[in-house]
């Protein structure tokens, strides 16, 4: 009785595992060979040659029997298994092993930014190193004597991107634990338990070459587990913040016409379908840490921002009179360099991240760009208004204060002023006695001179000036944002501050993008502008300071409406008191000047607008 | 005991008729033992233990209650059976006897954290033998076109010494193997990779 | 009748607790299973003893009874021969791994110096015994492993994996040399007692010999070498030949495959010859005297005859890795009994190869041996198949 209750579910269990593959795994089969019997196809019609459509090892390049297809291969061994398995006295290494394991030393690969712990691989991973590495020769196996080995075409593995050498530190690192420890402490790196069956993981969760390499089937090419195309072989374990729905990952541009590498061929005609493999390389990367293919950083954006592959061409940009030139600079950026210690540098990962970048729809739309960090600068790190170092930049000027805030090594300001404390943090400060509404809005109602949409109350950004001199928020036709410029200090259009400058259009073309100059120039604000500034040909930077007024350097009466009188410009005048330069803001349009200019001297000289006092004189 | 006196005689004709056609392949081969002078020019007892007709008529000295009717080891009729084959190898071919061994592993260490498994420089692993055959296992052609090749045989549904060597080497191949092993055939004939 | 019943009740109670304390893997509760196994074993108290068959009758139904419950039954000890027949062997243990026979044996700080840790067998074959260590030739690890089971020691010879490539015989010599014999590198490997490879023996060129079995008595090493199917006495003192004999054939006096060997007290040298399905009885000097077994599948004749030991009461133990079994001879040829077994049950022997034999054992396995049987001598088998490779037999071999 016992018996027959014990063995009806046996039997049923079993029943089960028996019926079960047989009818689901077929279907499944069939389901991805029909899906990848069409990729072929398409791939085809890019004038691309398809991988080797072979699930098999026989006739895949791990053939290495003398009837094998690559140029490495036995003179006469027939057999196909025997370069790796023997029947009989294996290695005590699973399955059945027969090579000897390689006692090389590896040089592992590190990185700045992984939590994981890389040790010298192991287990799987030397079992394929025996060949990869180059130091044992391919025939020489267990089942044979060591002093008759399989004789080959090539003694070890030949050179090339399949040898991998002792150094690993240029290859996707192995022989750490891929676990929940990791996950956590990186949250770009999904849950081990989430990530697909098809890429196995070791006897402890360590990642070896087996995880993403099947010797026996390279049905996808490069024996790889699961198809790299839109990288799905890497995102299973990668999610980077903002991959999904970047340009990067769904751009269908080709990639031909890449300016650094233009003979190389990607695996894949167009962007999105490369994805990682556009800037990163799994093996063999020419830059060590984080594996990308090219040494220098920018020459991983340049390669396709030439001018060819995306929309802009970057390199002209950044190679003009005033740009951030990411050329100047090698090995000097770290994605978690510190703010405030970091040599100077300008790289484009300083301001982009590339997996996450978006295009900005309303970037072709002239006027103001806003204050938000948006498509192109999204997920960047940076600094804030009130100092704080921030993962994920909000407000564009976030990113600009990583290197223009507080940190060492800001180059001295152009213009001498009356307070030049060189931050251009706390130029802006929301609290400073004046200051251009960037960090916060201004409400001066006095300012009467904004072109619409621009109003009292209104933001702008850092990129709203410093811009590249053909942006297209400017009405050009390039890239937004300070790339580079021929107007200096990066300026998205010209703005003069030598002293006896003509007043025109163009000279201060920078102030009139939203000041009205009819509005300037008829004295509709300072009732003395035109007599300034077009008679006595004064610059509008000898009395204001673009950027602001630090409130530590003056109260709010003398450095209201961003005055900042210009030291080589305005000195002070002879007051019986000592020598003054001051300026008192006594009112709406009501003020008095203390100095002295162009030979004439103000003593508290006021002004008043209505007045016609203070127009005649 | 009655059984047994009916099948015997059953048995001996075809066992006398398979012996001699294995013997067609058998000669010459490592395992003609009949050129042996210990052999008496007979060379199946080697392997096949010649049966005894009549039981013995003391019992053993400190077991007076032993049956004497009772036999030993496994009879020819029986070596088509799961794990006849592979235990009738085994005897010799165990590592010390004959030289092409195997060391006899049969789901030995069923994990990796084993720590006779990891040492590696020492060899010793051998293909399991006794085990069923995987066949709902992905990494394996189904046990039904391994046994419509007609070469590798599963006796019991399980994986013998006899699924790849043929002790009688009909074929002729190198190592007694059933089929000859060029491009791997025979690995191929049940690993899918 | 009352007894019976009383005694099947108590062991159906008894039952789920035996199970349930011996179901764990048995090599992390070796301590558990070990007092299961006693408790089982303590199955005939003194009361009992005087109805003697009575209580077989009732061990038998109660092991009936709870076979039917529980097939995964903790071990119990197999006598043999099997009741009602006074049992002369009874078996202890089987065993992989040093810790399960000597389960408080931690890894002492000498293995951890010796950086060898291992008590843990690949695959045996020749045993043998000495001064209260158990020596084991794997075939898979390629080490000989030297056991105290007095103090739960483990050693390795040959660990560095350069001096010796497959182990196959052992023999220790009376001044605690070892000799093993290496069929792959063809000599016989020397180590001093400190496991210190000092030399290596080839009485002939190396494709001229294998040793496959060995023996020591007194200055004489006995090497079986199934290249020339002979024995070769050899000096322990320093390997030089002092005699051959055998040589390839049917006839008395000629071997196929000699797989083991064991010199009496009184010279007799008996050996085993595999592929003859004998044992050969010669002199010192190698003149056959008789045979033991013949080929057949009956009682008195043998199969694969492999290692062979022997008692100082003159006790021949068989092992016969064809009919899975070992069988027991005295030096006269007559067969005595056979115990062991190919159905893997516990007490089975699948295939044994390796045999040695104690004359003493320390307290920590004699207390193994259920009370009221005397043993005379104790037997470890190998087995180069099966769950266990190692089992240990207690033999009474008293008139």
């Amino acid at each position: 009785m016992n018996r027959t209750a014990e063995g009806t579910p046996a039997k049923r269990r079993t029943a089960m595992t028996r019926v079960m593959p047989n009818t689901v795994d077929p279907r499944r089969r069939a389901l991805r060979q029909g899906l990848w019997m069409t990729a072929p196809a398409l791939v085809g019609l890019w004038g691309i040659t398809p991988a080797p459509a072979d699930e098999s090892v026989v006739n895949s390049k791990h053939d290495l029997s003398a009837q094998g297809p690559g140029p490495t291969r036995a003179v006469d061994e027939g057999e196909i298994c025997v370069f790796c398995h023997t029947p009989h006295n294996a290695s005590p290494q699973t399955p059945l092993w027969n090579r000897v394991n390689p006692r090389t030393h590896y040089r592992i690969y590190q990185s700045s930014t992984t939590d994981a712990r890389i040790n010298q691989p192991s287990g799987p991973s030397k079992m394929c190193l025996s060949c990869h590495d180059g130091s044992i020769a391919l025939g020489n196996v267990l089942s044979r004597p060591a002093t008759h080995p399989i004789v080959m075409t090539s003694r070890t593995i030949p050179p090339g991107t399949a040898d991998l050498t002792n150094d690993l530190s240029d290859d996707h690192p192995i022989g750490f634990r891929y676990d929940r420890a990791l996950s956590n402490a990186d949250h770009q790196v999904r849950p081990p338990e989430v990530v697909t069956d098809r890429l196995p993981l070791g006897a402890h969760g360590e990642m070896h070459c087996t995880t993403c390499h099947d010797p026996h089937n390279n049905e996808l090419g490069d024996f790889l587990r699961m198809p790299d195309r839109m990288s799905a072989i890497c995102v299973a374990c990668h999610d980077m913040d903002g991959w999904r729905t970047s340009s990067h990952a769904l751009s269908g541009k080709p990639t031909t016409g890449r300016i650094v590498d233009p003979d190389e061929r990607l695996k894949y005609p167009t962007v999105s379908e490369n994805g990682c493999i556009n800037c990163h390389q799994v093996h063999s990367a020419d830059h060590r840490e984080r594996l990308l293919r090219f040494n220098r950083e920018e020459d991983n954006c340049l390669n396709c921002h030439g001018g060819q592959v995306a929309a802009f061409n970057i390199a002209a940009e950044i190679g003009k009179r005033s740009g951030h030139d990411p050329r100047r600079r090698t090995g000097v950026h770290d994605p978690n360099e510190l703010t405030f210690a970091m040599r100077r540098h300008a790289e484009c990962v300083d301001c982009h991240n590339p997996h996450a970048v978006r295009h900005d729809p309303f970037g072709a739309i002239r006027g103001t760009l806003g204050q938000t960090a948006k498509g192109p600068n999204l997920n960047v790190p940076g600094v804030t208004i009130t100092g704080a170092t921030i993962p994920d930049a909000l407000l564009l000027h976030d990113i600009c204060l990583k290197c223009h805030g507080d940190g060492i090594g800001n180059p001295p300001s152009r213009i001498v002023r009356q307070v030049d404390q060189n931050s251009v943090r706390r130029d802006f400060q929301p609290s400073n006695p004046s200051f251009h509404p960037v960090a916060a809005p201004r409400r001066n109602n006095d300012v009467v001179s904004l072109q619409a949409p621009l109003r009292v109350g209104s933001v702008i950004s850092c990129i709203d000036c410093h811009s590249s001199d053909n942006a297209r928020s400017a009405g050009g036709i390039g890239p937004n944002g300070p790339h580079g410029s021929i107007h200096e200090p990066l300026l998205v259009r010209n703005y003069s501050t030598d002293d006896f400058t003509s007043e025109s259009v163009q000279a201060y073309a920078l102030c009139y993008g939203c000041h009205r100059r009819d509005s300037i120039v008829g004295d509709q604000s300072f009732p003395l502008h035109r007599r300034h500034v077009v008679d006595e040909r004064t610059p509008c930077s000898a009395c204001h300071d673009a950027h602001g007024v630090a409130r530590s350097s003056g109260s709010g009466a003398a450095h209201g409406s961003l005055i900042n009188f210009d030291l080589s410009i305005v000195s002070p005048a002879n007051a019986p008191t000592g020598r003054r330069l001051e300026y008192e803001d006594t009112g709406s349009f009501a003020g008095n000047c203390t100095l002295t200019c162009h030979g004439v001297t103000h003593m508290a000289f006021p002004y008043r607008r209505g007045s016609p006092s203070a127009a005649q004189r | 005991m009655v059984r047994t006196r009916w099948i015997a005689p059953l048995v001996a004709a075809p066992v006398a008729l398979a012996c001699g056609l294995a013997f067609g392949g058998l000669t010459g081969s490592k395992h003609d033992f009949r050129k042996k002078e210990w052999s008496g020019g007979e060379g199946c007892a080697a392997c096949h233990t010649p049966q005894s007709p009549t039981p013995p008529r003391t019992p053993p000295k400190w077991d007076p209650n032993a049956d004497l009717s009772r036999t030993f080891g496994a009879s020819l009729a029986r070596s088509k059976a799961a794990g006849i084959g592979t235990t009738l190898c085994l005897r010799c071919h165990d590592g010390t006897i004959a030289r092409e061994t195997a060391s006899a592993a049969t789901d030995r260490f069923p994990n990796l954290d084993n720590p006779a498994r990891i040492d590696s420089g020492h060899r010793g692993s051998d293909h399991p033998v006794g085990i069923a055959y995987p066949n709902v296992d992905r990494g394996y052609r189904p046990a039904s076109s391994v046994v419509a090749s007609g070469t590798v045989t599963l006796p019991g549904g399980k994986v013998e010494c006899t699924s790849c060597h043929d002790p009688h080497d009909m074929s002729g191949e190198k190592h007694m193997l059933v089929r000859g092993n060029a491009r791997s055939a025979l690995c191929l004939t049940c690993h899918r990779k | 009748m009352v007894a019976q019943t009383v005694r099947r009740r108590d062991r159906q109670r008894a039952a789920p607790l035996l199970i349930a304390d011996c179901q764990p893997p048995p090599r992390r509760d070796a301590d558990q299973r070990l007092q299961c196994e006693r408790a089982n074993g303590v199955h005939a108290p003194a009361p009992m003893r005087r109805f003697t068959g009575m209580v077989w009758c009732a061990v038998l139904v109660a092991g009936f009874v709870s076979a039917c419950r529980a097939p995964n039954q903790a071990p119990q000890l197999v006598y043999f021969p099997p009741p009602p027949a006074t049992p002369r062997v009874v078996h202890l243990k089987s065993f992989n791994d040093l810790r399960e026979l000597v389960p408080q044996s931690a890894p002492s700080w000498t293995s951890w110096t010796r950086g060898s840790t291992r008590t843990f067998v690949g695959t045996p074959a020749g045993l043998a015994y000495h001064a209260d260590t158990l020596y084991v030739c794997d075939t898979q690890l390629n080490v000989v492993h030297a056991w105290n089971v007095g103090t739960g020691t483990a050693r390795q010879f040959g660990a560095d994996g350069e001096t010796l490539s497959k182990p196959v015989a052992v023999a220790v010599g009376d001044d605690d040399r070892i000799f093993v014999a290496d069929t792959d590198r063809r000599e016989i490997a020397v180590f001093d007692g400190d496991g210190r490879h000092a030399a290596h023996w080839r009485p002939r060129a190396a494709e001229e010999f294998r040793p496959i079995a060995l023996f020591t008595r007194d200055d004489r090493l006995h090497v079986c070498d199934a290249a020339n199917d002979e024995v070769c006495v050899l000096s322990t003192t320093d390997g030089s030949v002092i005699r051959r004999f055998g040589g390839t054939g049917s006839e008395l006096g000629a071997f196929h495959a000699p797989a083991g060997v064991a010199v009496g007290h009184d010279g007799t040298v008996f050996v085993s010859d595999m592929l003859n399905s004998r044992v050969q009885a010669l002199t010192g000097e190698g003149r056959p005297l008789f045979q033991i077994g013949k080929p057949g599948n009956r009682f008195g004749c043998m199969g694969k005859p492999r290692q062979v030991g022997l008692t100082p009461g003159g006790i021949l133990f068989i092992a016969d890795a064809e009919f899975a079994h070992v069988q027991v001879y005295d030096t006269s040829g007559e067969l005595l009994m056979m115990f062991g077994g190919p159905d893997g049950a516990p007490g089975s022997t699948p295939m044994p190869v390796g045999i040695a034999v104690a004359t003493e054992l320390p307290p920590t396995l004699t207390r193994l041996v259920p009370s009221g049987f005397q043993p005379t001598c104790f037997v470890f088998v190998s087995n180069t198949i099966g769950a266990y490779r190692l089992s240990l037999f207690a033999v009474n071999t008293g008139p």
